[in-house]
């Protein structure tokens, strides 16, 4: 019996071994060159259409065998683990806001050579065809860390058919945003619908008039530096959100409102304005009044007008077994005729300036082309997850939820700040 | 002199009689043990111990440099007020959770003991727990939103609508979600218990004038005992977990951290792993470890609470 069992151990041991050898010379001399890709976008999404085109051509093109699989938003969980241990795919779905998250672990491949890279019949390098501000806010500081099909930024949100003044002349100051806002109240409607449930949206109205005044970095000084909340734009942008909360601007109980109830009901047209990324469109179309024409303006901050630059695109797992393939691939993929697509059917800001973002768009596509200062994404403080979910986003729901008023957010924050980085170090 | 009798005397038990009864146990002991032992040992025991060996230090994940912080990840949990926050609300789960489920629960034995249909009532009462929670989460909105239909019906008496989901009352509405939800299972775990106590030892009380509670408090309880007890275990271990419920009543699959009065310890952790940002496993182990500690504490001390003489039935 003993020996039998030792007998099959051995022999399942053996096979096993036989197996991972296998796999692994068949990998070294695969004569067809191969791409994996796992998707995090849906199959019958628009952008999942657009990667199952883009990938048939280029299977077709250059003779790639092609593993693409749709898994959608949850389906890569453990993505990071996978591809720590050198089993993950080739490509991957991420976007500027996991910058951070993948370089901790080293975990994309560098992509600064295909910067150089022709885009296959143009002509042109993909350098050529993505603005700057685009490739910074898809770079860590190793250097281009994917390449972006997608920009996206924030914006405040309104209905041109419904409020044709606010399309003609958008407020230029924050006294012209409030004023605005006061009339609407007095014409007695509710100017601003706020999901107020998630914090990292009620955060954008603090963020965007802290980073749009004062330029990158500013919000992530409070992340690293106690001292920084004493700057004195701290302190106004605050009291800005302060002015906003205890205005009575938003609707009745915000602070309550469960995601997605305040933007649908934006969409139906209860409430003026939205302040929110441009998926917002996309994200309540079902949900849009008859005849609804969305538009939108950058929120006033004055002082440096910085404009938010996000980006989705593909990066390349650094640990790939196809990683010269990969690469090809993203030059090929950054042709107009597929770039199109981004606006024409996922209705999302395309990633090459010289593609027309979707008639909504315009306004945001327009802002970033002519921005003299971008920024990213929450300005990258979102990165430090503990000062970000425990300390800040907290203490900011307190001061629009009005609980606290800007001094208190200051002196609180600064407080909160030492003390988590007495701890972190 | 003894040992020349007891060479030449023939052996009593000869050792070829007892050798195969004992080592024939023994041998099957470690074939039997083993495919066990290993399972748990890598998927159990492994996990655990690393899962500890990573709360000492600063981790992002397999890829990224593991620092040592000794103890620190520990004294950083004690001074941040969102752990402590999520910490004190878990217990208050626990405690006014447990609290109100039993309650309802010994409630329920007690009412529903009577009643015609109460298999029917007990299914009823169980299907809460078998409701998935993105269904729930997306009725919460429904119902409690500033203008959903709780505060319709509200405004239809005459009496202030509240803001149900905001910071101030959002825990209370988790708490009372999670009653709705738990009970169920409890109610029908014990009126099993109850089902088994023979009908004609309530008659005979019921003969000497005993009262619903007063039939509830010697009959019942006592007889129904041991299960209470696993019961109040079980409860325990659950409501340490306690997870989706707070995020379909917040966050709603957002990615985003739910508002600070509404965490749990479990929740604190998924927030420290998961969404964008880098990955703190070191801090989210921490917690981990703390939890199973209080866990086992709590358990031991649920254990003994609850130990009683075995009530038999003669």
């Amino acid at each position: 019996m003993r020996k039998l069992t030792a007998v099959l151990t051995v022999g399942a041991l053996a096979l096993g071994l036989a197996a991972c050898g296998k796999k692994n010379s068949d990998a070294g001399a695969a004569p067809a060159a191969s791409l994996a890709y796992r998707s995090s976008w849906g199959a019958d999404e628009p952008q999942g259409k657009i990667i199952k085109t883009l990938l048939d051509d280029f299977a077709k093109q250059t003779g790639t065998r092609v593993d693409l699989k749709f898994v959608g938003r949850n389906g890569n969980e453990n993505l990071s683990t996978e591809m720590a241990s050198g089993q993950g795919p080739d490509l991957f779905d991420t976007s500027t806001d996991n910058l951070a998250t993948y370089a901790a672990q080293n975990l994309v491949a560098p992509l600064d050579d295909v910067l150089t890279a022709q885009v296959p019949g143009e002509g042109k390098t993909v350098q050529d065809v993505l603005p700057a501000s685009v490739r910074q806010a898809s770079s860590n500081d190793k250097g281009l860390a994917f390449v972006p099909h997608t920009v996206i930024s924030t914006a405040v949100w309104f209905d041109a058919a419904k409020h044709p003044d606010l399309a003609a002349t958008p407020p230029q100051s924050w006294e012209d945003f409030v004023a605005y806002l006061d009339r609407a109240k007095k014409e007695g409607r509710t100017p601003i619908g706020q999901d107020g449930t998630i914090n990292f949206y009620n955060v954008y109205w603090f963020y965007s008039l802290l980073v749009r005044a004062n330029g990158a970095g500013s919000l992530k000084a409070l992340a690293t530096d106690p001292a920084a909340w004493d700057r004195p734009e701290v302190l106004a942008a605050a009291e800005r959100v302060s002015q906003l909360a205890k205005g009575g601007y938003f609707q009745k109980d915000f602070m309550a409102t469960k995601f997605p109830a305040a933007q649908d009901a934006w969409a139906q047209g209860r409430y003026d304005l939205n302040l929110n990324g441009t998926w917002l469109a996309s994200e309540t179309k079902p949900k849009l009044a008859a005849g609804a024409k969305v538009a939108s303006f950058q929120l006033p901050a004055g002082g440096k007008n910085s404009v938010e630059v996000g980006t989705l695109g593909w990066a390349v797992n650094a640990k790939g077994k196809n990683v010269a393939t990969a690469k090809s691939f993203l030059a090929f993929a950054l042709q107009k005729k597929y770039v199109e697509q981004i606006s024409a059917t996922a209705l999302n800001i395309p990633s090459r300036a010289d593609v027309p973002a979707p008639e909504h768009l315009v306004a945001v596509q327009q802002a970033v082309a002519e921005a003299t200062a971008t920024h990213k994404t929450y300005d990258d403080a979102a990165a430090d997850k503990t000062w970000w979910n425990d300390r800040f986003l907290p203490l900011h729901d307190q001061l629009i939820g009005g609980k606290i008023d800007a001094a208190a957010f200051v002196k609180n924050g600064k407080q909160a700040t030492t003390d988590y980085l007495a701890n972190k170090n | 002199m003894g040992a020349g009798t007891l060479t030449q005397a023939p052996p009593v038990a000869p050792p070829v009689r007892s050798r195969p009864l004992r080592p024939g146990r023994e041998r099957a002991f470690w074939p039997f043990l083993l495919p066990a032992l290993i399972a748990y040992t890598a998927l159990f025991v492994a996990p655990s111990l690393f899962g500890f060996w990573v709360s000492l230090n600063k981790w992002s994940g397999p890829g990224s440099e593991m620092t040592w912080r000794g103890l620190d990840n520990y004294l950083a949990l004690l001074t941040n007020e969102a752990f402590r926050t999520s910490f004190v609300n878990t217990f208050v789960l626990a405690i006014v959770g447990g609290g109100l489920v039993f309650g309802f629960t010994f409630l329920s034995m007690v009412v529903l003991r009577h009643i015609k249909g109460r298999a029917f009532i007990r299914s009823v009462m169980f299907l809460p727990m078998i409701i998935s929670m993105i269904a729930v989460g997306a009725a919460i909105g429904f119902l409690l939103n500033p203008e959903g239909v709780v505060n319709s019906l509200l405004t239809g008496l005459g009496l202030d609508p509240q803001p149900w989901l905001g910071p101030d009352l959002v825990f209370r509405c988790i708490v009372g979600g999670l009653v709705w939800s738990s009970t169920g299972f409890y109610v029908a775990l014990m009126m099993s218990a109850a089902d088994s106590i023979p009908a004609h030892i309530y008659e005979d009380a019921q003969i000497v004038g005993a009262t619903r509670w007063e039939q509830f408090r010697h009959i019942t309880l006592p007889l129904t005992w041991d299960v209470f007890a696993v019961s109040a275990v079980l409860w325990v271990v659950n409501s340490l977990k306690i997870f989706e419920i707070v995020l379909a009543f917040t966050t709603a699959g957002t990615p985003g951290s739910p508002p600070m009065q509404a965490r749990t310890v479990a929740v604190q952790q998924f927030s420290m792993v998961a969404g964008g940002g880098v990955p703190d496993l070191g801090s989210a182990a921490a917690m981990g470890v703390v939890v199973l500690i209080v866990t086992a504490v709590l358990i031991a001390l649920t254990r003994r609470i609850t130990r009683r003489d075995r009530v038999e039935l003669s």
